[in-house]
Parts: C-alpha cells; structure tokens; sequence
C-alpha cells in the first residue's frame, strides 16, 4: 500500500477477519418471503429528512433500513476551467460519491477507489436531465454523496436523497429524481435489495442465464429514466418487461419524497412567519 | 437590520452582544451547546458512535483487522485514528487529501490516544510478535459548526466503549487463525478523556464551545482535554494571550464537562444493551 504522508500511518498490512454473508439458492422459491421478511415486489422502509446539514445550502439524509446515506448540495459557484472558449449557456453538477471506509463488510480506502468514481458519474447522470440547467450559465453546482453504510441499492438511495438535497436547496429543478434498484436472478426478482441479494444476483446462481442488479434513475412527472446502469446479464423481452413495471415502482418513493418536501417547506415558512411576529 | 448589520460589521456585532454578557444565538458565555451522542448505529463496523454538539455532528466508524506487531512493540495492537473533514460538512474544505485542519486534528487525537492510555494496547494483542489487531477508527465530519474537536474526541471514546472483538485462536506452527464471530468481548477502556475547546474574544471574554461563526471572529481559540480530575492535554495554536487564572478557569470548566459527557456515553451504553 502506497504511504499516504497526510494520514496516520497503520501497520504495512493488515486483513480483515470477516467474509461478507453470501445467501443460499433456497431463496429463490417462488412466493417464499426474503431473509428480513419483506415480498419479493416490497421496499423497504424509507426514512427521509431534508436539511441535516446546517452548513450546507440545501441537504437531505435517507435511510433504507441499514443502507444510510447523507448528501449536501452547495451554492453555485464559479466553473475552475476559466478558458473563455469553453464558456457556454449551460451550468453544471459536479457529482462526488464516496463511500465512508467503514460502510462495508471490508474496510474501504479514504480515497475515492474505481466505485466510487462510477458511482459519481451515474449519479451526475441521473440527476442532470431533472435540473434547469440554463437557469446557471458558468456555474457549478457541488453535490457531496456520502455512504455512511452499504446495505445495497446505495445508488438508488443516493438518487433519490441527492434529488430532494436539490430542491432542499432551491436549484431551480424540471422533477424530482427517484432512484430505484432492482436485481434478479433466473426468474425471482428482488425489489430493493439487500447487500447480500445484491452479491448473489450479481454472481448468478449456476445454470440461470438471466441474473443482475439494475440501478434505474426516473424522473415520475414526465415517466422517463434519466439513467439506467445494468451489471449481469438480460434478455431483450425481460428488460422490455422491467421498464415498463419501473413507473408503478416509482410512485411510491416519488409521493414519500414529495410529501416530506412540502412539510419541510410548510415548517420553514411557519417558522418565518413567527420570527416576524416577534420583531 | 439586525441581518446587515451582521454581514456588514461581524465584529460590532458580536461585540454588542458580549457587552450584554450573551452570546447571538442566545447562550451565555459558558453555556455549552446541547450535546447527543448515539452509539451502534453502523452494524457493520466494529464499533461506531454520532455525536451532535449543536449543529456540529461528528460520527466514528471502528473497523477491526488482524496483523502482525511492531518489532519495537511485540505485545501491542494498534489504534489509528483518522480525521476526515470533506467538503460535505462545510464550503470551506475542498475534496482530494486531507488538508491542514484535518491532519492537525488527527495527530491531536492520536496523541490524546498516547497520552491517556486509553486503550491498553497490549489487551489487543493476540500473541506477541505474530498477531495483533489494529483497530482503525475513522471519524468523518458531517457538518462543521464549531468545536470540531470536542465532538471528535467525544465520537472516539464512545465509539471505542462500544468496539467488541471476537475470539482469535492463533496456531504458530501452522499459523492458522480461526476467528470466533459468535463469541465477542467488548473493549475494556481505562480511562474517558473529553475534549472543551473555548474561543477567546478581545482578551477579555472566554466563550465555551464556540460555534462557527464564533470560531471565525474570535482571536484564539483553546482545547483542553481532560477526564475527571486528570489533564491530558491543552491544546492552544497561537492566539491572543491567557492568563494563569483565565486557564485554569477554562481547565475547570472542562472537567466538570468531561464527566457529564461520560455520564451521557455511560447512558447511551446501557439504552444499546437493553
């Protein structure tokens, strides 16, 4: 390992005493309930809250049961490429997604490894359709993803909290973006999954061809995807098929987010209101 | 008005309000900013712990691996602490290594580490010269409010007071471990250091946990880590000067806190085990 002078220096090298948890193909009958109860078409529990972070202009924290992810979206600042021809009509997000060193099984790397940096831009992927970009000539947006721990569907977790940090911060938006996660394996589905139903769809169970995770990123008001990340492999029908279940997915995150978005800004206004009174 | 008058004048008006003996957002002088501290909630870290310090949220993530001891040290593990403070938490820090601030802050926990003993080493080590664990504790800052360092020393502690190992049965000759996941004992802690850091504005007023608006108009600020009636360590980059009897003002101040926030990390201890 490379020594990093700007950290405290551990020993040269050292393992890690655990192997993440693998699940049997017992799973896989059909009608049968998953490992934490829920049905196969069932999301997990969300808990979302808007505006966690004091610092930052706009800022949101969800939580999928053990998955938790925290995101901060900052004022738009000057673009760093000042180069005069490369100015246009269009502002931009700059998306950075990291995964804190203990939200694994395995301990991760303080630096951004190759995950995070394709994390960062699916994420920028997913989000940008959703945001008037015109609204900001030269300018960038910053929005600061942060795992605190991974128990799958990270990413549609990040979609969908980096999308109401958004309109937390009042970046003028087209929609607000959902992420979805979805993985399979020969014909069961898993909606939502888990870490370790992520790591066994994504290995295949032998002798099923159709098996993956599926990372969808909709934006509900217009039906559309804005981004669509595939590992593992599908047939053409099958995929047909999944797109155009993704909408009724959807619409269940999409009335969570939006409910928690309008508490937030009936308390903001509230909370004004009072401050006036008392002057 | 009162708003431009902040933008335009900082100084005025923090002053204004100092002569009136309150602070801006209402505190007096020496009140401390509610305090929560959370412990448990990373399962899949070895031990982990939030805390909230007003806005200030610092939380710490313990990861525990195996590997061999040092030569000079054969019959130690090792703790490694790590200060994070992405751009996350605050506009003023940038991504890519950490900076200065950050560095500064984990060197300081690392010698809190060495100064108190807080953690026996030699109870991490599996069997000297071959086996040892390291316990490497990093914290990362959610959002930066304020005395960064209070929280990050509060975080540390409580994080560590939950970490259980389990058992490793180490074989020299063959050199096999086998790892008992079921069977795991906690971490025994010897002592409980705490950090209060306080601002000093215009030499004449000392104002506890400072947030950060405080922190940018003050002209020094001081940490003194203590537990209990035992000084660990007074940390204090430049500033203006403090005299004898404002210091030990402070280091009093910061040891009646010291043993409430062991009083809160005892509490969140048993609410996990209930």
């Amino acid at each position: 390992m490379p020594v990093d002078h700007r950290r405290i220096q551990g020993p040269e090298c050292s393992e890690d005493y655990r192997k993440p948890k693998t699940l049997d193909a017992a799973l896989l009958k059909k009608g049968s309930r998953r490992a934490d109860g829920r049905k196969c078409g069932e999301q997990r529990k969300i808990f979302l809250k808007p505006g966690v972070v004091s610092q930052a202009k706009g800022s949101a924290y969800i939580e999928l049961d053990h998955t938790k992810v925290i995101c901060s979206v900052f004022d738009p600042r000057e673009k760093a490429s000042r180069n005069l021809e490369q100015q246009t009509v269009r502002g931009e997000i700059f998306c950075e997604f990291k995964f804190a060193s203990f939200s694994g099984v395995q301990r991760r790397s303080h630096q951004q490894e190759a995950d995070d940096k394709e994390y960062s831009l699916l994420l920028k992927n997913a989000l940008e359709p959703a945001v008037c970009l015109h609204e900001f000539p030269n300018f960038q947006v910053d929005v600061q993803v942060l795992v605190l721990q991974d128990d799958g569907s990270s990413l549609a977790a990040a979609i969908t909290c980096a999308g109401l940090a958004l309109a937390d911060a009042a970046v003028p938006m087209y929609d607000l973006p959902v992420g979805l996660s979805k993985a399979f394996s020969g014909d069961t589905e898993f909606f939502d999954p888990t870490g370790a139903e992520e790591r066994m769809c994504l290995r295949g169970v032998d002798g099923e061809s159709d098996h993956g995770v599926f990372t969808i990123g909709f934006l509900p008001t217009f039906n559309q995807v804005s981004q669509l990340f595939h590992s593992g492999h599908i047939s053409s029908d099958r995929f047909g098929k999944m797109i155009s279940e993704v909408g009724t997915l959807a619409a269940e995150v999409h009335k969570a987010v939006q409910a928690i978005l309008l508490s937030a800004v009936k308390s903001s206004i509230d909370s004004s209101d009072n401050s006036k009174l008392l002057l | 008005m009162s708003v431009h008058i902040k933008t335009i004048h900082p100084m005025k008006y923090m002053r204004d309000f100092l002569a009136r003996n309150i602070r801006p957002d209402g505190r007096k002088l020496s009140e401390v900013r509610p305090t929560a501290i959370n412990v448990g909630s990373i399962s899949t870290a070895d031990g982990s712990a939030l805390v909230k310090i007003g806005n200030t949220v610092v939380i710490c993530g313990i990861k525990a691996e195996l590997t061999v001891p040092n030569a000079e040290n054969p019959n130690e593990g090792f703790v490694i602490p790590n200060v994070e403070l992405p751009p996350l938490c605050s506009p003023q820090f940038k991504s890519g290594p950490p900076g200065e601030t950050a560095q500064v802050s984990s060197q300081f926990l690392a010698d809190i580490l060495v100064n108190s003993k807080c953690v026996d080493l030699q109870s991490l080590c599996i069997m000297p010269d071959k086996l040892a664990w390291v316990l490497y504790c990093d914290l990362i800052c959610l959002d930066h409010d304020g005395s960064v360092l209070d929280a990050c020393v509060a975080a540390l502690v409580s994080a560590l007071c939950t970490v259980t190992l389990p058992e490793v049965k180490f074989d020299a000759i063959t050199k096999n471990k086998t790892v008992e996941l079921e069977k795991r004992r906690p971490l025994t802690l010897i002592c409980f250091p705490f950090a209060s850091t306080f601002a000093t504005f215009d030499e004449n007023s000392i104002l506890a946990d400072p947030s950060e608006e405080e922190e940018s108009l003050c002209s020094g600020t001081i940490s003194i880590v203590t537990s209990g009636d035992s000084l660990y360590s007074v940390h204090k980059p430049g500033g203006c000067q403090l005299s004898e009897n404002r210091l030990s003002e402070c280091i009093s101040k910061a040891q009646k806190r010291s043993l409430t926030l062991r009083g809160m990390v005892e509490k969140s201890m048993e609410s996990i085990k209930s």
